[in-house]
């Protein structure tokens, strides 16, 4: 059995289920709308961002992202804006397939999405991510990138799709264990995992000299020249922050270079959080290393009741910072990845 | 403000749902309030970037005009969620903005549009237009709208495309629709002195009914 993703959300008449009301049949079916639309209408787990790293002529670099996707996804679109000095073809690598992509000048630039399918699907971590390679002739600069999970159009009712199919909820069908109860009821709490805002924060700036950023201070330093903003979900009624998952791709210019990578909330919120770069981790690593878990810290959750979701009237603003704790060399990270991995 | 009763997510032990149990009006309440919370709390974070190593966008000040509207960056097109009125989730809105001049203006203009929509359609200011107070500041500084930008019934028309996708591994393509929309941001000068720059977007979702 399968069912059908509505395309807009459906308003749920809450109120009317009420003691001496009669149980009706709509309430139901447009329960079933919703958790299908809630389960099916995709996520974005890359935002979009704006890394300006430009690729030289024949050269090429990877860009790569930690994300926890929705048990849901099984397409995912990479959406990119790549610019030259001159129109030509670049080429574009995603799990080994190549694809050729129309470059432009800045002005001319026209955005290039690229479709491609899961191997499996899972809500395990994992990473997602591209090479870009330009050719010969010019230099190829990543103007825009984002990476979405694909709307379904159908969803299965068995398993971990969470469907609901809307016409079991019929008039004159019977109220059951099977409907009402085992693919609603006792699908919430895996719903409320699957609904995630997934990627919060996702910056690649490639695995080549001299994109990534670099610190070879001994005290902590800025990596970016401000703070970013995320705001999680809000869930429960006592709920003030929400906790975020990350993990960066660093590695050390040398053997006997460590050093660490630290999340810091300069207006709100109560987490700190730091990732340890370990001595001889002298390719790109995803640390923690993935094996394990994600290093995680608070952020404001949203205040819904106030007109823009914010938090004590501020936005809770977050810097990411390192230093270099041991050796001579340098810190480098390619990639930070902020994500929403909890139920 | 919330559209479910409680504004809140009620979590209930699923073993009270059972064969045998009750499903009680509070459990059915519960269960639709819940389903209305989680579906306000889907918002997305659509765009988030800050820059780094001191690289910004702007329009070479040699070449553009005083007052006159250019446009600094454009984002990838993305999904947008929408409301059972047909109107999208609206959206948060935040600029990393200078002017490049302590004396000198600068102002900018975010603007939410389906993909595809011509120059002029971009300047027809409505509900998807965010435009920013005057700017006047030689450094970096974010700022944000009092009210929140979104797409309107004739826009989520006009953004909204089919796209192929599967509902199972190695299934069959179908087609399902989703909205391609993009954010523009435009900067304007009030004097050669000034500089349009940006160094910084963040859009967000809020269901705000």
């Amino acid at each position: 059995m399968s069912a059908t993703v509505p395309e807009s959300r459906v308003d749920l008449r809450q109120g009317e289920v009420a003691i001496s009301n009669s149980v009706r049949s709509v309430h139901w079916v447009e329960a079933a709308r919703q958790q299908c639309w809630l389960a099916g209408r995709g996520s974005i787990d890359v935002p979009v961002h704006c890394p300006l790293v430009t690729v030289s002529a024949a050269d090429s670099a990877n860009f790569r992202y930690w994300t926890k996707p929705r048990y849901q996804t099984t397409r995912y679109a990479y959406s990119l804006v790549l610019t030259a000095s001159s129109s030509g073809t670049c080429t574009v690598t995603i799990g080994g397939t190549p694809h050729a992509v129309r470059v432009d000048r800045p002005r001319d630039a026209t955005p290039v999405t690229i479709f491609v399918d899961r191997a499996s699907q899972s809500e395990s971590e994992a990473e997602l991510g591209f090479t870009l390679a330009a050719p010969s002739g010019f230099a190829v600069t990543l103007h825009s990138v984002g990476i979405e999970a694909v709307p379904r159009y159908l969803l299965a009712t068995s398993g971990s799709d969470l469907g609901t199919d809307r016409l079991g909820f019929w008039p004159r069908q019977p109220i059951f264990e099977l409907r009402h109860t085992d693919e609603i009821l006792d699908r919430q709490n895996e719903l409320r995992s699957a609904c995630r805002r997934v990627g919060e924060y996702q910056l690649s700036l490639g695995d080549k000299s001299p994109f990534a950023i670099t610190t070879a201070s001994p005290s902590w330093a800025a990596l970016l020249d401000d703070e970013f903003t995320l705001l999680g979900r809000y869930l429960f009624s006592t709920d003030t922050t929400r906790t975020m998952s990350w993990r960066i791709l660093a590695k050390c210019s040398d053997g006997t270079t460590a050093g660490s990578c630290r999340v810091n909330n300069t207006s709100g919120g109560s987490g700190v959080s730091t990732i340890t770069i370990p001595a001889g981790t002298t390719s790109y690593t995803w640390l923690p290393v993935t094996s394990g878990a994600a290093a995680t810290f608070a952020c404001d959750a949203e205040n819904n009741t106030v007109s823009n979701g914010r938090r004590s009237s501020r936005d809770d603003e977050h810097m990411i910072e390192a230093n270099r704790s041991a050796g001579a060399g340098t810190i480098n990270i390619a990639s930070i990845s902020i994500y929403d991995a909890a139920a | 403000m919330p559209s479910s009763e409680l504004g809140h997510y009620v979590r209930f032990d699923e073993a009270n749902v059972d064969s045998q149990e009750y499903c009680d009006t509070g459990i059915s309440r519960r269960a639709i309030g819940n389903l209305d919370h989680l579906a306000d709390q889907y918002a997305q974070q659509r765009v988030n970037w800050v820059s780094h190593s001191s690289l910004y966008l702007t329009q070479d000040a040699a070449s553009i005009t005083d007052d006159v509207y250019y446009p600094m960056w454009t984002s990838t097109p993305f999904d947008l969620h929408v409301r059972e009125d047909l109107e999208s989730y609206r959206c948060f809105v935040r600029l990393r903005v200078q002017s490049d001049d302590a004396v000198q203006s600068a102002v900018f203009r975010a603007i939410l549009a389906p993909e595809g929509d011509a120059e002029a359609d971009l300047f027809t200011a409505g509900v998807n237009v965010f435009t920013t107070a005057t700017i006047t500041s030689a450094t970096f500084a974010w700022v944000s709208g009092g009210s929140l930008i979104y797409l309107d019934r004739d826009h989520v028309r006009r953004a909204t495309r089919t796209v192929s996708t599967v509902d199972s591994v190695g299934g069959t393509p179908v087609t399902a629709t989703w909205l391609r929309a993009r954010l523009h941001v435009w900067g304007a000068r009030s004097n050669s002195q000034a500089e349009p720059r940006l160094g910084g977007v963040h859009l967000r979702e809020y269901y705000h009914p």
